[in-house]
Order: C-alpha cells, then sequence, then structure tokens
C-alpha cells in the first residue's frame, strides 16, 4: 500500500512552489510532465493547464490553488545539441492563484494557510477533482446541467434549492447560447418535477418571451404542451389569444396606472375615483340609463355657462364617447349640436344660447329642451358591453364629470385621456377578464412577439407586477414564483427615449422591488440578456447566480465585470472568447466560477433560435 | 466508443500496437487448431518416431502450404487475387491514417514513432510500408548482408527543409516480428535478411511429398485422426527431407515447445524483452487486435506491465462477443490479479458487425483521424 501511494506520488506530481507573492505563487513544473494528458489506472487525467487546479502540499494541510497562467523559457544548460531530449529543455513555470483547501476531505473556499517555497504540487485525482467541482449541499438535490469545458467528461450538477431558489442572470451576445442555457435549466428542472403533486401546487413559473423562440409550432419546448400554458399574444388584430386576469384586477386602479401610463400624483388618483365609482358603472351598463347619463352630463356642461370650460370641451366628450361606443348616431348628433350652440359673451351676461334653424335663440329650461330634442334621436348599439369597455367609459364619464364641476385640472388629466384611447384598444387584444382565472398547470409562457413595441414595455410590467403582488399576498412560505424573462433588456432597460422619466424610474423599481425584496415572498427572477450593459446595476448586482456566455462589447463587460462579485481574474478573461454554448457558471451556487458546456437538450425541446444559414436557403 | 478520450490518449501516449493473425484474414486462414496439435503430437507416447515424423511433416505441411507459400503472390502483384487486395488496402489505411495522425501529434516530449509488435510470419506490412512510402524499421542493416540487431531499432529520422534548414521528426514504424519472419534466415549466431528465398527451395521438397501427407480437418485431433492413417503410410525420405528444409525459416513455429534454435531463441526472448520494456514506460498506450491474447508468452508479459505500471493503458479490440469473452478469460479480467483497471476489452456497439481490420480502421483510427482535423 505504500509502495501504492509512491507510485501515485510520483504520477501525480508536477513541480513545487518556488516563490509566493500574496495570493499569486509561483510553480516551477517537473520537466516530465509536459504533456497535456496522463494515464492513471486507464483513465485519462488532464495535465496542468491555465484554468485547471492544483494540490499543493505543505505538510498535513492540502492547499487548491487555480492556475492562471504558465511561462516557459529554454534552459540554456541542457539546451546543447549533443546528447539531450527535447523535454529537458523546456522550464515550465505557472502562476497559480490559492482558492481554498480541503477540510475533513471537503473542499472549502478560502485560505487559512500559505504554502512555502519547495512545497510539492500534485494534480488532483478524480476523487479531489470531483470535490471541488462538487456544489451541492447535503440538503439539496442535484441537477445535471453540462460538462466542464476543460475536462471533458466531467458532469457539472448544481444544487436545485440553492439555483431555483435565486436570481438568475444569463447573459452573452446575441446567438451565444442564452436561451439555449436558459431552457436547459428549466428542462431538467421540470423532466424531474413535472409529475410531483407538490411541485405543481407550490410552484409557478412564467416565462416572457420577446421574440416567440420558446413557442414553436409543436410548443413543446422545454416541456410538452400538456404541461403548460401557452399565449401567443398579438396587438395585430383582435383575435388572437388573450392572457386572462380575474375581475378583481380588473377593477384595480393600479393596474390601470400601468396600462395608461398615469403619473402618481394626479392621474392614479383620478383613475383610483373613477373605478372605484360604483354607480357610475351601475349606469353605464344598461342602454337607458347610459342615455339617460349621456344627456344629464351634456347638460351639466351647458348649464355650467363656463366659458373656460367652452362648447370643444363638451363636443370632445360626444366624439370621445362616439369612439369607445362604437356603432352609434352619436356622430351626428354632435354634428347638429355643435352647429346650434354657441357661447355668448357681451356686456356681463356670459351664457350657452341655442340658434334653431331659423335663428331664433334659446336659453335657459328652453334650450334645455331644444338640446334633449337632439338626444332623443340617440341610438346606442343594442349588445351588451364588457367588462373592458365598461371600464373605459367609466374613466370618460368621470373625467368630464371632473372637468365639468371643475373638481380636476383638464391640463393633468387631458394626456391620460389622450393615450386612453390608443392604450385602451391595444390591452383589449391582448387581455380578457375572467371570473375564474385557476389553472391546473403551473408553467406559462406568454409570447409578445407579435405585440407593438409600446405594448412590450407595458405589459410585462402589468403581468410581472400582478403576479408578485399576488404572491406577496399569498403569505404562503411554502409557495414559489419564477419569472423568467428572456431578453431582459427589453423593459430593464436604464435608457430609453420613448417614455417619461416618471415612467421610466416606475418601471424600474418595481423589477428592483422584486429582486431585493421577492426572497421573501418566494419570488425570483430569472433574466437573460444580451445587453448587460443596458440593465440597471441595481439589478445586476443583486443576482445571485450568473450563466456568463460570449461578451464582446466593451461596454457589456465592463458592466459585468463592474458588478459581478464572484468572478475570478481568469474566468472574466475567459469573457470574450467563450465559444458558443459555453458559459462561466458563478455565484452562489458555484464553489468556484467553472466553465462550462451547457448539456443537450432533447431537439422537441429546444428553443427555435437556431442561426439562419443564408447559402442553405439559396440551394436551387 | 469515446473517440474525443482515445484521441486524447493517443495524443499523449507513447504508440504500441499488438497484432496477429487476425489482420491478415481473409488471405490466409488463421492458425485453427495447428498449434494444438504440434503440442499433442510433442506430448505423445504410443507414436514411434517415424510415425511422429509422418504427422509432423502433415501438419507443417498443410501449413507451409495455407500459409507460408502464398506469400510471394503478396509482392507479385501481377498475379490476381481479390483476397489479397483486400487485406492489402486495410494494412496500407491503417498504416496511411497511423502515419498522418502521428504526424499531426506535434509533441516536444514524444517522438514520431510507433511500435508496431506482431505474431505474424507474413511480409504484408512490410508490403504495404514499402507500396506507400513510409518510414519504418524492421531491425536489419546493412545491404549486401542486411543482419538483424535489436540495437536498429528506435532509431529516428529527420528530415531537413530544403530552403530554411528547419529539422522535423518524421513518423517511424517499428516493426517488430516477435515469431520471427519469412524473410529471416539464420546464418551461423546471427539473423540476415533472405527475402522470400527459403520458400522456393522448401517448395521444392513440398511437392515431392505432398501427395504423401495425411489430410486432416480443423476439428482433427492426433489421436482419433492420425493414429489411423498413419499406419497406412510408408517412412519415405521426403518426409525428412522437407522438415529439414522447412527449418530454414526463422519463424517460431505454432506449437508451446517454440524454440530449437538457439539464435532464434535469443532473438525471440529480446524482442519479448523489448515488448516489455515499452510497456514500462510512462503514458503508454498498448492496443491490441487481431489477437486473441492466448499466447502465454506475450500474455503474461501485457498483464505483468499492466500490474506495474499504472500509466500504462491497454485496449484489445475483440472480434466480436465470443471473442471479447475468451479474451477477457485469458486475461483473467475482473480477477485479484489485475491491480489497475487498465486493460479494457472493446466490442463494437453495433452488433451487426464484427470489429475485423478494415472497421478497425474506419471505426478507429479513421474517426480519431476525423475528429483531428
Amino acid at each position: 500500500m505504500s509502495n501504492e501511494s509512491i507510485v501515485e506520488d510520483s504520477i501525480f506530481r508536477i513541480g513545487k512552489v518556488t516563490s509566493v507573492d500574496g495570493r499569486t505563487i509561483k510553480v516551477s513544473v517537473d520537466k516530465a510532465k509536459n504533456s497535456s494528458h496522463l494515464i492513471y489506472k486507464g483513465d485519462l487525467i488532464k495535465n496542468v493547464s491555465v484554468g485547471s487546479y492544483i494540490k499543493i502540499i505543505k505538510g498535513f494541510t492540502i492547499i487548491i490553488g487555480k492556475v492562471e497562467g504558465e511561462f516557459t523559457y529554454e534552459d540554456k544548460i541542457i539546451s546543447s545539441k549533443e546528447y539531450s531530449s527535447d523535454k529537458e529543455k523546456i522550464n515550465r513555470t505557472l502562476s497559480v492563484s490559492l482558492l481554498g483547501f480541503f477540510n475533513k476531505k471537503e473542499f472549502e473556499r478560502g485560505i487559512k494557510e500559505m504554502p512555502l517555497v519547495d512545497s510539492e504540487c500534485y494534480l488532483l485525482n478524480r476523487i479531489e477533482f470531483n470535490q471541488v467541482h462538487d456544489f451541492i449541499r447535503k440538503t439539496d438535490e442535484p441537477l445535471v446541467i453540462g460538462t466542464l469545458t476543460l475536462e471533458k467528461g466531467q458532469k457539472i450538477t448544481v444544487g436545485i434549492d440553492s439555483l431555483f431558489a435565486s436570481h438568475i442572470g444569463i447573459f452573452g451576445n446575441t446567438g451565444s447560447g442564452k436561451s439555449y442555457t436558459l431552457a436547459k435549466l428549466y428542462f431538467e428542472l421540470f423532466k424531474i418535477y413535472k409529475n410531483n403533486e407538490k411541485f405543481k401546487q407550490k410552484s409557478n413559473f412564467f416565462l416572457l418571451d420577446f421574440n416567440g423562440e420558446y413557442v414553436t409550432e409543436s410548443e413543446n419546448v422545454i416541456i410538452p404542451k400538456d404541461y403548460k400554458n401557452i399565449y401567443r399574444l398579438t396587438t395585430k388584430n383582435n383575435d388572437g389569444q388573450k392572457y386572462p386576469i380575474s375581475k378583481e384586477t380588473l377593477y384595480d386602479h393600479s393596474f390601470w396606472a400601468i396600462v395608461l401610463e398615469a403619473t402618481e400624483k394626479t392621474q392614479t388618483p383620478f383613475l383610483r375615483r373613477a373605478i372605484g365609482n360604483k354607480s357610475l358603472a351601475e349606469k353605464i351598463k344598461t342602454n337607458d340609463s347610459l342615455k339617460e347619463l349621456i344627456k344629464n352630463t351634456f347638460w351639466l356642461g351647458i348649464a355650467k355657462n363656463d366659458g373656460e370650460l367652452g362648447q370643444k370641451v363638451l363636443i370632445e366628450f360626444l366624439s370621445e364617447l362616439y369612439y369607445s361606443l362604437g356603432h352609434s348616431n352619436l356622430l351626428n348628433i354632435r354634428d347638429a349640436i355643435r352647429e346650434r350652440i354657441t357661447f355668448y359673451a357681451k356686456d356681463n351676461k356670459r351664457e350657452f344660447v341655442y340658434i334653431d334653424t331659423k335663428g331664433e335663440w334659446y336659453w335657459d329650461n328652453n334650450m334645455k329642451t331644444k338640446i334633449l330634442e337632439h338626444f332623443e334621436e340617440l341610438e346606442l348599439p343594442d349588445i351588451e358591453i364588457n367588462d373592458l369597455d365598461v371600464l373605459k367609459l367609466q374613466i370618460i364619464f368621470q373625467y368630464y364629470d371632473e372637468i365639468i364641476k371643475g373638481f380636476a385640472n383638464i391640463e393633468h388629466l387631458a394626456p391620460l385621456i389622450k393615450r386612453l384611447g390608443k392604450n385602451f384598444s391595444d390591452i383589449r387584444k391582448v387581455i380578457e377578464a375572467k371570473e375564474d382565472v385557476s389553472t391546473s398547470k403551473n408553467f406559462t409562457i406568454v409570447s409578445l412577439k407579435e405585440v407593438n413595441i409600446h405594448m412590450r414595455k407595458i405589459l410585462p410590467l402589468l403581468l410581472c407586477k400582478q403576479l408578485y403582488e399576488k404572491q406577496k399576498t399569498k403569505n404562503d412560505e411554502t409557495s414559489h414564483l419564477n419569472i423568467i424573462i428572456d431578453e431582459a433588456h427589453n423593459i430593464l432597460s436604464r435608457d430609453s427615449n420613448r417614455e417619461s422619466e416618471q415612467w421610466k424610474d416606475y418601471r424600474l423599481e418595481t423589477f428592483e422591488e422584486i429582486i431585493k425584496e421577492g426572497r421573501k415572498f418566494g419570488v425570483f427572477l430569472t433574466l437573460a440578456s444580451q445587453r448587460p450593459s443596458d440593465i440597471s446595476s441595481t439589478i445586476i448586482s443583486q443576482l445571485h447566480n450568473y450563466f456568463l456566455h460570449r461578451l464582446i462589447n466593451n461596454n457589456d463587460i465592463i458592466a459585468v465585470e463592474k458588478t459581478i462579485s464572484y468572478l475570478d481574474k481568469l474566468s472574466f478573461e475567459y469573457l470574450p472568447i467563450l465559444p458558443t454554448g459555453t458559459c462561466i457558471l458563478a455565484g452562489l451556487s458555484a464553489q468556484v466560477p467553472v466553465v462550462i458546456d451547457i448539456g443537450a437538450i432533447d431537439e422537441e425541446f429546444e428553443p427555435n433560435n437556431k442561426t439562419r444559414s443564408l447559402i442553405e436557403n439559396w440551394k436551387e | 466508443m469515446d473517440i474525443e478520450k482515445y484521441k486524447n490518449t493517443i495524443q499523449d501516449c507513447n504508440l504500441n500496437f499488438l497484432v496477429g493473425s487476425g489482420l491478415s484474414v481473409p488471405y490466409f486462414s488463421t492458425l485453427g487448431n495447428i498449434e494444438v496439435l504440434l503440442t499433442e503430437l510433442d506430448k505423445n507416447t504410443t507414436l514411434t518416431p517415424n510415425e511422429k515424423t509422418i504427422i509432423r511433416a502433415s501438419i507443417l505441411g498443410k501449413y507451409f502450404k495455407t500459409v507460408i507459400s502464398k506469400n510471394p503472390q503478396i509482392i507479385d502483384e501481377t498475379i490476381p487475387d481479390v483476397s489479397r487486395d483486400e487485406v492489402l488496402v486495410n494494412y496500407k489505411n491503417f498504416l496511411v491514417y497511423l502515419n498522418t495522425i502521428v504526424l499531426k501529434r506535434k509533441s516536444t516530449i514524444l517522438n514520431k514513432q510507433v511500435n508496431l509488435f506482431t505474431t505474424n510470419i507474413d511480409i504484408f506490412f512490410e508490403k504495404a510500408l514499402e507500396n506507400n512510402q513510409l518510414e519504418y524499421n524492421d531491425g536489419f542493416y546493412g545491404r549486401f548482408k542486411p543482419t538483424f540487431n535489436l540495437t536498429n531499432f528506435k532509431n529516428s529520422l529527420f528530415k531537413k527543409s530544403l530552403h530554411y534548414d528547419n529539422t522535423s521528426e518524421i513518423p517511424v514504424f517499428n516493426l517488430l516480428k516477435v515469431h520471427g519472419s519469412l524473410t529471416w534466415e539464420s546464418d551461423k549466431d546471427k539473423i540476415v535478411y533472405s527475402g522470400l528465398r527459403a520458400i522456393d527451395d522448401v517448395q521444392v521438397k513440398f511437392n515431392a511429398v505432398e501427395s504423401d501427407l495425411i489430410d486432416f480437418t480443423k476439428s482433427a485431433t492426433i489421436d482419433s485422426h492420425f493414429t489411423t492413417e498413419v499406419k497406412s503410410k510408408t517412412i519415405s525420405s521426403n518426409y525428412s527431407e522437407f522438415l529439414e528444409e522447412y527449418k530454414k525459416f526463422a519463424v517460431v513455429n505454432p506449437t508451446k515447445e517454440k524454440f530449437q534454435d538457439t539464435i532464434l531463441n535469443l532473438q525471440y526472448y529480446e524482442l519479448l524483452r523489448l515488448f516489455s520494456n515499452e510497456l514500462e514506460k510512462e503514458n503508454t498506450i498498448l492496443i491490441v487486435f487481431g489477437f486473441s491474447m492466448a499466447d502465454e508468452h506475450i500474455r503474461e508479459i501485457v498483464t505483468r506491465a499492466a500490474n506495474s505500471n499504472p500509466t500504462l493503458t491497454i485496449k484489445v479490440f475483440a472480434y466480436d462477443n465470443s471473442a471479447k469473452l475468451e479474451i477477457e478469460a485469458n486475461l483473467k479480467k475482473g480477477s485479484a490479479a489485475i491491480r489497475y483497471n487498465n486493460i479494457e476489452v472493446i466490442e463494437i456497439e453495433d452488433t451487426t458487425k464484427k470489429f475485423d481490420f478494415k472497421t478497425f480502421n474506419d471505426e478507429f483510427l479513421k474517426a480519431i483521424l476525423d475528429k483531428i482535423d
């Protein structure tokens, strides 16, 4: 046995320490250990190279270091032409940074003791190598996600707890394999748990897909279609799938504050008043009372005799109603009335006057009768209007009501009403209100491929916020929500000229809150993005686990360097040269940053993000 | 088969091959029971010396006819022979693939030599090496009287480029024929290169005796088959003349009692020592195919080296599943006698195929070569 260990030592010894300088030490490599592999007991073992680990033995202490660089110079004394072997000529020196040590056969990060000059250095044997790369805590379950790039065949497993109960960031240039990595993580998770009842009840996964990569024709990406809900939203027409929201959410003013991009100080309280106005809602629901309401509101405006308000606002009111109600003859009525009424201002008389076709003037009650005559002809569409329309009308009525009564400032609220039409018509294409929105499937994919740019900003926020708030109020410590956002720069970017500062702040704050506080409520984010420099640094730096693919842009690399504390110098330098499908895993779930080849997903479950081949398509 | 792993192994290992009679199939059939018969014959006590001579002549005669006498045809390509060409192509591919692999292997600590240990006495390797103008070393030195000497192995060849005077090593195959070769002839205390001269001489003697020989099948045994038939034969000088002439071949005959000739005996042991030395080197791979590991001497060396050198890895390619089982039994695989787990017997994954020479070339060497490019 002792003989055995001597043999082993002679095979695994690769050199000795020649200098110690802080955390960096230099190792001179034995001349016979310059091949790239060694054979031991029928096993192929990778020899030392940049990126590999060595153990340095100092007495009984075993210190683990990572090779960060190597240098060679020719040995001038031995380099004679006469009688030599090539291997004698080369002196190889490694620069090694210390990482951790073995404590009772378990690897631990951190350094307690420094090596001495002349301490012997060895390759790690298979068991030790596995221990350094064993990221699974005792209470955790393993998940195989790929193999080590520098050591083919070495599987890398991470703990399910330490990965999925954390915020994950997947960054890399386009075409570097981000989406594949994202899919792989969840593919592996679902492979294990998809039929587990408790898993179905307790956890919820929500994937936002901006480019439709996860909704292929067969709908089997990540998991078979039977296990998930897919919504392909579109703003191009009204026939697309719609994301269901509960009635409760529909009457939540903060929901509409997001949809209508309401300002916090004036517009949001207005929305609260409008949506909370139950009596208004009741009146809108039936045709007769609605007619009554239109008449009354209009007359109220006239009766105010307010020159500031003018007839323009009242005419606008009718137009707005027409566009919200659809088929009605409101426009004819509007035009008729517009010709007949004017605002008369002379001496101290300032009031509306009605002039009929013969040129006769009417005031006060006479005028009222004349005007109401016009409304007698009003015909409203005889179809039941849905909740969304009711809400829209509620907002319109509330707005004109408040304007007419002088409760609200027209300058403050007018922008909101301007947005109302467009945003409403967009939102009704993508959502629908339902009494019951519960589902037995715990994985939801929402594709925003066909959604216009405007809605792409609003919808994710809307859906995430709603899910987050719901999870927050659940108050169930065992439940768990994973929000997965591919191409996250779409909604988490700091720079966007399209939107107001205020709104942008609100958008970022919402996600920052999820990042900062989500953990307490079991809400976790998985972000994938090709522009880490674009994403708020607060968000990036708060992530727990990083999968870093190739990054070329200098700004992105700097953003990663500045914000990610788990990355060592060597891994960092790998960033621009990583091949597709290879990434660096760093963070809480890995003891040491490792470069891994992401394992394959069965073809059926792959995301649809193949790089196109031009010449393939041009072939006859 | 994890080709990537084999590629890396070959990249960083001293390369050794051990090949046997399986390579030259179908041109030569495998030896069958000849070894068993010759051994049985030696042990037999009931037969008279004359009867033994007749039987020995019959057995060796068959060996001469089916194996040895077919060798001149390997060189003479004017005689058409489909199975010869087929085998020759296999040899050619094997050597060319291997040569390319070694040529592409740039390493400061490994040379570009490949050791080919073979128990075959035929001349396919020499023919294929020469046909493809590959550099090889068969242990002979000299032109007028090429003489065999162990020290001639391991010579490296370097080429200088015409333009810049750079030197570069070129791949060399060391051809180590541990059971001798038909091209060898013993001359006093030396082994000299004879070409295939001896075959013609023996052929004359064989023709004289051929009709008197006892024919036998693969399943024949000394007891049942030869003993009755030999009674009907009368001893003539033809038998012993044939056997005397046959002795010219400096080859180890397929029998357990292999070594009568002292010089051959010596060379045989020296070659095995070289084999053993090569296996003791660090980071060494031994690839075995076409060889059943039935030869006790060689098997002994292989297992001994495997047990003492943990940096040696041995890959034995088995023709099919039954061959695999046989080889594993021969190597006592799985028993406590094997210390390190460094011998692997490999059978083909696609069970519709067999691991013959062609398959080995295509699915192993060629596959590795494809990985390199």
